[in-house]
């Protein structure tokens, strides 16, 4: 924050203090009239002048230099970058200073507004993608087409068998008995959905929430065998189907693997000592990117590690892993934008792409990938090919240092309100042409 | 006895319904409910006219059609498409793929047999 609005803060915070101007220049040592000249930022303030005054209001230098509040300048930033109108950036500080309140309530309602978003997101990935619906849909379309269809003979038909009529009306009949029990069904899919606000509708649903539930870090794998894997499979009561566990135990088995190619402490001693260089860590460790992009993104959480996202797609564009972060919404059921560097990576296996990723929100994400070749046993000599790609908040100039423009992505068609893009599939929800 | 129409379909009140509708309209019906093997019953039993349902059991519509129109003796076999599934981009395969007319269940008798009349005519 620039040191021109630390008078701004100063005022504010002696304020809250209940001094007035005269006191607190008095036991800072100077007079009313400087202060007052600093508090409205017409003079630069520094050395002892700052120290008394820190001294005097009960703060820490850095607090007033700093302020507490850069977090809700940013946010306040974020705010303004998607406003439509024009907005007085260069006095967010001052707004934050002066009207802590509104601000706070600005924050607020972006944070609001954001969650909304990512919620509609959600939504509209669940109803395009979700099994359980898709496949309820065609059942209930089948059902009241072979109703409507059978219904019509009955009241067009003027002379018909009556055997023939009986088994129309228990078609009938049968069909209507499938519709109820879908309809019921589909109230009871969304009554848990409303009451839950999330539903485990599929193995990798139930992996992804014992992965959450672990914050996507396990110490007991750190240094341990394949029995500690099983062990912790079974011990957890949210893997509920054989294929959940199927999976769940093959992430853990990778897991424990990368674990042991990256010890934890010499890995997280080279990520923090390269800037987590991925290329540089690959090298150290004589392993693969993408076992990199895994590890870091299965550090232990919290401290000062960057929150990294990861995502791992295989060439049909499904999602078999996924650690979302917060701004970096991640597809449900794969369709994700086709720009993004996880597929971008599928066209040259085995060679990292980068990229700095603006979303449609204006925030600014770093992201890595590579795709490798998978062998397949037994499939006449048949590869797969499987992309990862980790992510983390980054700032616009990194694309400078990067040398590299920024690259405007999406989450998906559907949900995207981009216009003008060159490689829109379909129309969004948000009315974006084509 | 009246042209004959192959109905490939796997919902078997489906199947009765407009196997009834397209007797009662003169046509000779025979029905077929596995997508893996409709190729060879299309081609042993040689029909005027395909209706044929896009989720089947084994292949889709979209494959057996796909492999009808590599086909030169069912290049020309015209084929009415049935789907529950009306999205765009499924409307826009069936045309890519050589369909003759594409429609969404549910259907009325009157458009499904009208469909069926302009195909053959």
């Amino acid at each position: 924050m620039p040191r021109t609005l630390v008078g701004s803060r100063i005022r504010e915070r002696r304020e809250a203090r209940g001094l007035k101007q005269a006191d607190l220049a008095r036991r800072a040592g100077i007079s009313a009239s400087y202060l007052n000249l600093i508090e409205h930022n017409r003079r630069g303030i520094a050395g002892k002048v700052l120290l008394d005054i820190a001294e005097v209001l009960d703060l820490e230098i850095a607090q007033l230099l700093e302020g507490a509040d850069s977090a809700l300048v940013q946010e306040l930033q974020t705010a303004a970058a998607q406003a439509d109108n024009p907005v007085e950036l260069d006095r967010v500080e001052e707004l934050v200073s002066r009207f802590p309140g509104w601000a706070g309530l600005v924050a607020k309602m972006q944070r609001r507004g954001d969650q909304y978003e990512h919620t509609v997101e959600a939504l509209s990935d669940r109803l395009t993608h979700d099994p359980f619906l898709s496949e309820s849909l065609h059942e209930m379309l089948s059902s009241v087409t072979a109703i409507r269809a059978t219904s019509g003979i009955l009241t067009q038909v003027d002379t018909m068998e009556q055997l023939q009529q009986r088994r129309f009306q228990t078609n009938i009949y049968e069909e209507s008995s499938r519709l109820s029990d879908l309809s019921q069904a589909m109230v009871s899919y969304f009554d848990q959905l409303a009451e839950g606000g999330q539903t485990l509708t599929t193995p990798l649903d139930e992996v992804e929430a014992f992965l959450e539930r672990h914050h996507f870090h396990f110490a007991d794998l750190e240094a341990s065998g394949p029995e500690m894997v099983m062990s912790l499979i079974e011990q957890s009561t949210g893997l509920a189907s054989h294929s959940a566990r199927h999976i769940a135990a093959d992430v853990l088995l990778l897991y424990q693997d990368d674990a042991g190619r990256m010890p934890l402490e010499p890995f997280l001693e080279a990520a923090l000592e390269t800037g987590f260089d991925t290329a540089v860590l690959a090298a150290r460790f004589q392993v693969t990117a993408d076992a990199v992009f895994r590890r870091l993104a299965f550090l232990p959480p919290g401290g000062s590690l960057p929150d990294f996202g990861l995502i791992v797609c295989d060439g049909t564009g499904a999602v078999l892993l996924r650690k979302p972060i917060p701004g970096f919404s991640l597809p449900r059921y794969g369709s994700a934008c086709v720009l993004w560097p996880v597929y971008q990576a599928m066209t040259r296996p085995h060679a990292p792409v980068t990229a700095v990723l603006e979303t449609v929100e204006d925030r600014v994400f770093r992201a890595e990938a590579m795709a490798t070749y998978q062998p397949v046993p037994g499939a006449a000599g048949a590869q797969v090919v499987r992309s990862t790609m980790l992510f983390h908040a980054a700032r616009r100039e990194d694309a400078v240092i990067e040398g590299k423009p920024l690259l405007s992505v999406g989450l998906s068609c559907r949900i995207c309100a981009r216009e003008g893009c060159a490689v829109r599939r379909e129309p969004s929800i948000h009315s974006a042409p084509l | 006895m009246g042209k004959h129409v192959l109905l490939i379909e796997d919902e078997p009140n489906i199947i009765e319904a407009i196997s009834f509708i397209l007797r009662q309209d003169g046509w000779r019906v025979t029905t077929h409910s596995d997508g893996a093997s409709a190729a060879s019953i299309i081609e042993k039993s040689a029909p005027d006219l395909l209706v044929l349902d896009v989720m089947l059991p084994g292949k889709s519509g979209f494959e057996i059609l796909r492999d009808l129109r590599a086909t030169d003796a069912t290049r020309e076999l015209p084929v009415l498409m049935l789907t529950a599934k009306g999205q765009t981009k499924d409307r826009e395969e069936a045309l890519a793929l050589g369909v003759s007319v594409f429609m969404t269940k549910p259907f009325s008798n009157k458009e499904m047999l009208a469909a069926v009349r302009e195909l053959a005519s």
